[in-house]
């Protein structure tokens, strides 16, 4: 097995701990934490892919954009970190708006349990709140 | 309801299947680092793809980013604030916190500015702002009673029409630089280089901080600080 290969498993083992945490709480703040957990995992697994190709930081030294391309063979995919930065900022955004509509609902129910949040509410004169 | 066998065995599928697919063969991406450092003319190539080569993506992220924000001033406006907040009171750690932020006050300036030269950018710049703001507030709200919520409301009226400026100013240049019209080119590796994108990068910096700092910001007025 490469070194890839098992950098490879170690990240995938990550989804996988997230994917099992979102299946197995009950709880629907855990739940949303578990998709982090998830999103993070995948963001690594793009880094690693950048690395796949050349290890060096793709920034390049001296005062010259041309580039001899034997060199610029050791550098790091540039592209895959670029698109990932996308998926770091929208699950930023969507982490934040997810979190506060959690909080909202904890108002009505503070036990936040999914099974209980699916159960059509009482409805007729005298129901509720 | 706990996990049943079927969930555990889909979510190891659906996880585990990358490994057993080949991985294609290492290409050497020579050419490619060759051609975008051609194009951008930047040193930072993730810099150059993210403003230069991908610019119309990042657009539509700094809208989302901008919604983002504003859906969570939306979604709290019909709460009612917290009318005291228990803060901190322990003087270590207001001291470093107050250390923490001037450093990462200082670290935003210096990855905006030389985003595009050494690691860096806007995005990044913009956390760290934000976390400077975001500590400054922890110290403040120490005193106990919060702050009165006109002027709250005053200065989070002010912070968004800011951060939507820096948003519309970015969009704008965005549009200048696809359309082709570029600044002069400068010299390779100088701070004032690489066309529109040190100040795409300084606009953006500026409207994360701002994002993330309203997003904190009411967060602990709405919340508290735990």
């Amino acid at each position: 097995m490469t070194a890839f290969r098992a950098l490879e498993l170690l990240v995938l083992l990550a989804v996988l701990a997230g994917l099992v945490a979102l299946l197995r709480h009950r709880n629907l703040f855990l739940k949303v934490l578990a998709m982090d957990v998830t999103s993070t995992a995948v963001i690594s697994l793009f880094v690693l892919i950048a690395a796949r190709d050349g290890l060096i930081t793709p920034i390049l030294q001296g005062h010259s954009p041309v580039v001899d391309p034997g060199v610029a063979a050791a550098y790091a995919d540039p592209i895959p970190q670029a698109v990932i930065l996308t998926a770091i900022v929208i699950g930023f955004s969507v982490q934040a708006l997810l979190l506060l509509a959690t909080t909202l609902l904890a108002h009505r129910d503070p036990t936040l349990d999914v099974a209980e949040l699916d159960l059509p509410e009482p409805s007729g004169p005298g129901a509720g709140p | 309801m706990s996990l049943r066998p079927l969930h555990l065995l889909a979510a190891v599928v659906v996880a585990l299947a990358p490994l057993l697919q080949a991985l294609p063969p290492a290409s050497a991406n020579g050419a490619l680092i060759a051609a975008l450092s051609e194009q951008t003319r930047v040193p930072n190539l993730v810099s150059g793809v993210i403003l230069h080569t991908r610019l119309y993506d990042t657009v539509a992220e700094v809208v989302v980013f901008t919604l983002a924000s504003m859906g969570v001033v939306w979604m709290l406006s019909a709460e009612r604030p917290q009318t005291s907040i228990q803060g901190l009171d322990d003087p270590a750690v207001l001291v470093l916190c107050r250390l923490g932020a001037t450093v990462s006050a200082l670290v935003a300036v210096e990855l905006a500015l030389r985003g595009h030269l050494s690691p860096g950018g806007g995005f990044a710049a913009g956390v760290s702002g934000g976390t400077a703001l975001a500590l400054l507030l922890i110290v403040r709200s120490r005193s106990g009673a919060a702050p009165p919520s006109a002027a709250t409301a005053r200065s989070v009226a002010a912070d968004e029409l800011v951060e939507k400026l820096a948003v519309l100013l970015f969009i704008l240049l965005a549009f200048l630089s696809l359309e082709g019209l570029n600044l002069p080119e400068g010299s390779f590796g100088a701070l004032e280089s690489g066309g529109w994108i040190p100040i795409l990068n300084a606009l953006m910096a500026v409207k994360v901080t701002l994002g993330s700092w309203t997003m904190v910001q009411l967060f602990i007025r709405y919340r508290g600080l735990l």
